[in-house]
């Protein structure tokens, strides 16, 4: 990793946006031609709940150097309450990662409103700012090292 | 000597509830394994009863036999072991009405050297919390405080641990079918399609199975050992559920199978919910 | 010059032996024992045996076998020389059970080939029966078996050795203290007494199928599979295509007869339905089928699913059972 410049290295985030609040914010900040790092890859679910976190560690595995989820702010759910249980699951999940020695930098979650433009631009900044400053992601480095 | 009155006991029961036709099979322990492990056994006939046992020996978790089960079944459950069935009720996967619980209270189990398991040391709840029957033992003393709180550690040192661990793993999955708790029908590390398992059984292999379980078992971990119990590559599997299930019970003040009409803590929510490590701070607490 | 070498020796001889390649023996992990890449001096010359045998050796839980780029497909012929130290005579049998099914008949595998080739394989007679063992049941001498290039016998601080290969006996003369050691290699398996566990194999598949009830015999079975992973001659396997870096690679992988995957069709089907099906397809292949095809039955008896098993299934138990009903 010492040899990773992180002022040039752009990190692949993985970005899991629900559609009615987080995606449409997404637009807004490119309708709003709002400037924000090209790191992201966007992935659109139904609802912050419908994400299994069962996707957040295949995305670390398959090697993504940092994952980005964004749901509507509790209370605004669409679906009314598929917020609230991602709440549970992720604040769990992200325990978990740090008890698993993953930098906890590389995961975050967040909300966005549909009218939240600038405030997406500005997440995606700070996750692209923290991510890039910790390189590239052990996980992707161990894979394929140990017995394969 | 006690166990020995609570074995005793747990026999002439099981006998009564076959003479009677209360239950048509009692799942318990037979003196049958390896090293004095005892086995889990089907009894179906009263005069197949005497093989029931109970010793310090009687390890296996046996809470998943009652998923499918069509008919009226007694079991002899340690403390864990009840608490499994509670959960089972809980998620729907049992009918409180087709178990009839013989609840031991549980000394604790042992190796075969006679130490005492792991899962044990820990053990929270040694006296059954639901039971149609409680078969005590005056030996079992209330555990003092329930402690689940885990020591925090450094970032390097959880990966060191981790890595630790993982390396003995040899992904055979025996901590999952040992778990009481790990009924799905296909497990995403069996799905073809799509297919999450990664191709070698290496950290990447291991990360995901073994957090992905993690995450599955927060809030319905009973602490009953029987993963890393399992396991014969002596994987301490159970230190990722562990603090989990602190962290949910510190969070949302919730542990798994001590009652009947809880909600588990995942499958519900509260709008102040606490929200650690969100980005820009707890900015609904 | 005797044929007994100090076991201070036996480590500088290990150390010689694995230069340029791999030494892998039994050591203490702790909690278990295990066979694992290591040096002379952290490996146990003691009776313990190890929870797993040391078939992912010669043959591994994930093989890379081929590279496809663009029209080529290169053959991965990189396998270190390893030096497989402290065998017992229940994981040679096996060995010698895996080399029937592996290169004999109309196929040879050439990866497995390739590892025998290179391997040197060290075997150490049991001193004493474990809880669980039950190689006399099978008829396997637990002091001797000759698959293997070099034998030792335990006599305390040293071994007795016998060298029962060409390779085995240039590798004693890798170390001018052992050069010279001379053995008549008159001694064979002794065949010891008491019931041997055995099916007839002209047993056919409907009689066995039906001649006890299956599901009742593996009731308690949780279906983990560990059984198929830590035995000796579990040699299911199946490939893996993997895609890395715009080239193919095709990989080998451990399989297992007790999973539901195993023979699951891709119209849904699955001929092998319930956990009684999978454990029954395991004891039929380890007793009748492999002896069909080979001779030998592929079981040696290492009691090492008996002792790992989490509820304790006793493949011993099942296949008296089986032999039992077949009888009447």
């Amino acid at each position: 990793m010492s040899q990773t410049n992180t002022a040039t290295f752009t990190p692949t985030i993985v970005a899991f946006l629900c559609n009615w609040c987080s995606y449409a914010g997404a637009d807004l900040a490119g309708t709003g031609r709002q400037q924000y790092p090209p790191s992201i890859r966007v992935i659109r679910v139904p609802c912050s709940g419908r994400i299994n976190p069962i996707y957040i560690l295949k995305a670390l595995v398959d090697g993504a150097d940092g994952v980005m989820v964004s749901g509507c702010h509790p209370g605004d759910c669409h679906y009314l309450a598929g917020n609230y249980y991602a709440r549970r699951r992720f604040t769990v999940l992200k325990k978990l990662l740090t008890v698993a020695g993953v930098n906890p930098d590389r995961v975050h979650f967040t909300w966005v409103s549909a009218s939240e433009g600038a405030r997406f631009a500005q997440v995606v900044t700070e996750v692209t700012d923290k991510v890039r400053a910790l390189g590239p992601s052990e996980y992707k480095l161990q894979r394929g090292g140990d017995k394969a | 000597m006690s166990m020995d009155n609570q074995a005793q006991k747990a026999k002439d029961s099981a006998k009564k509830l076959l003479a009677d036709g209360t239950v048509k099979t009692v799942i318990g322990y037979a003196d049958e394994g390896v090293d004095g492990l005892c086995v889990p056994v089907f009894i179906t006939d009263v005069k197949d009863a005497d093989r029931l046992v109970w010793t310090r020996r009687s390890v296996p978790n046996l809470a998943s036999y009652l998923i499918g089960r069509k008919e009226k079944t007694a079991i002899i459950a340690k403390s864990c072991d009840v608490r499994a069935i509670v959960n089972l009720v809980v998620e729907n996967q049992v009918k409180r009405d087709d178990v009839y619980i013989i609840g031991m209270d549980c000394p604790g189990m042992t190796d075969p050297t006679g130490a005492v398991l792991h899962a044990c040391k820990d053990c929270r709840v040694n006296t059954p919390p639901v039971f149609d029957e409680r078969i005590e033992n005056a030996d079992v003393k209330p555990v003092a405080t329930p402690d689940s709180k885990n020591a925090e550690r450094g970032l390097d040192e959880n990966l060191a641990r981790f890595t630790k661990e993982m390396e003995k793993c040899i992904l055979c999955f025996s901590c999952r079918q040992a778990c009481y708790g790990c009924y799905c029908q296909t497990c995403f590390m069996d799905r073809g399609v799509p297919d999450w398992h990664p191709e070698s059984p290496d950290m990447g292999a291991k990360m995901l199975y073994h957090l992905g379980r993690a995450m599955h078992l927060a809030g319905r971990c009973v602490e009953c050992g029987a993963c890393e119990n399992a396991c014969a590559s002596g994987v301490d599997v159970r230190y990722l559920i562990r603090e989990v299930t602190g962290f949910v019970n510190e969070l949302y003040g919730y542990d798994a199978g001590l009652s009947l009409d809880e909600e588990s803590a995942m499958l519900t929510y509260k709008p102040d919910d606490r929200e650690v490590g969100f980005l820009g701070g707890e900015t609904h607490a | 010059m005797p044929d007994v070498i100090k076991k201070e020796i036996m480590r500088k001889l290990l150390t010689k032996l694995a230069e340029g390649g791999v030494l892998v023996g039994p050591v203490d992990t702790g909690k278990v024992v295990e066979y694992k890449k290591t040096d002379a001096d952290a490996t146990l010359m003691d009776d313990r045996v190890s929870y797993k045998s040391p078939k992912e050796f010669y043959f591994p839980q994930t093989e890379k076998l081929l590279t496809f780029s663009g029209d080529e497909a290169v053959e991965n012929i990189d396998v270190p020389p390893t030096v497989i130290f402290g065998a017992k005579s229940c994981d040679l049998e096996a060995l010698r059970v895996m080399s029937a099914v592996f290169m004999e008949g109309r196929y040879a595998d050439p990866f497995f080939e390739r590892h025998m080739e290179k391997n040197i394989i060290i075997g150490v007679g049991c001193k004493a029966k474990k809880p669980g063992c039950f190689c006399d049941e099978l008829g396997l001498d637990m002091e001797f078996s000759d698959f293997c290039d070099i034998l030792l016998t335990d006599t305390g601080d040293a071994y007795k050795v016998e060298h029962l290969s060409e390779k085995g006996k240039s590798a004693l003369s890798k170390l001018p203290e052992t050069a010279d050691v001379t053995c008549d290699n008159k001694r064979t398996a002794k065949k010891p007494e008491g019931d041997a566990i055995g099916l007839s194999a002209d047993l056919e598949d409907a009689e066995l199928f039906s001649a006890v009830d299956w599901s009742e015999l593996t009731a308690t079975c949780q279906g983990c599979g560990m059984c198929t992973y830590i035995c000796p001659t579990c040699h299911c396997f199946e490939f893996k295509d993997v895609l890395k870096d715009g080239d193919i690679e095709r990989y080998r992988c451990w399989d297992s007869c007790i999973y539901p995957k195993f023979t699951l069709h891709a119209s849904g089907h699955n001929p092998r339905a319930s956990r009684a099906d999978r454990y029954r397809q395991r004891v039929l292949h380890k007793y009748l089928y492999v002896k069909k095809n080979t001779g030998f039955a592929a079981c040696t008896g290492c009691g090492r699913c008996l002792r790992s098993c989490p509820v304790g299934v006793n493949i011993k138990n099942v296949a008296k059972a089986v032999m039992e009903a077949v009888a009447k």
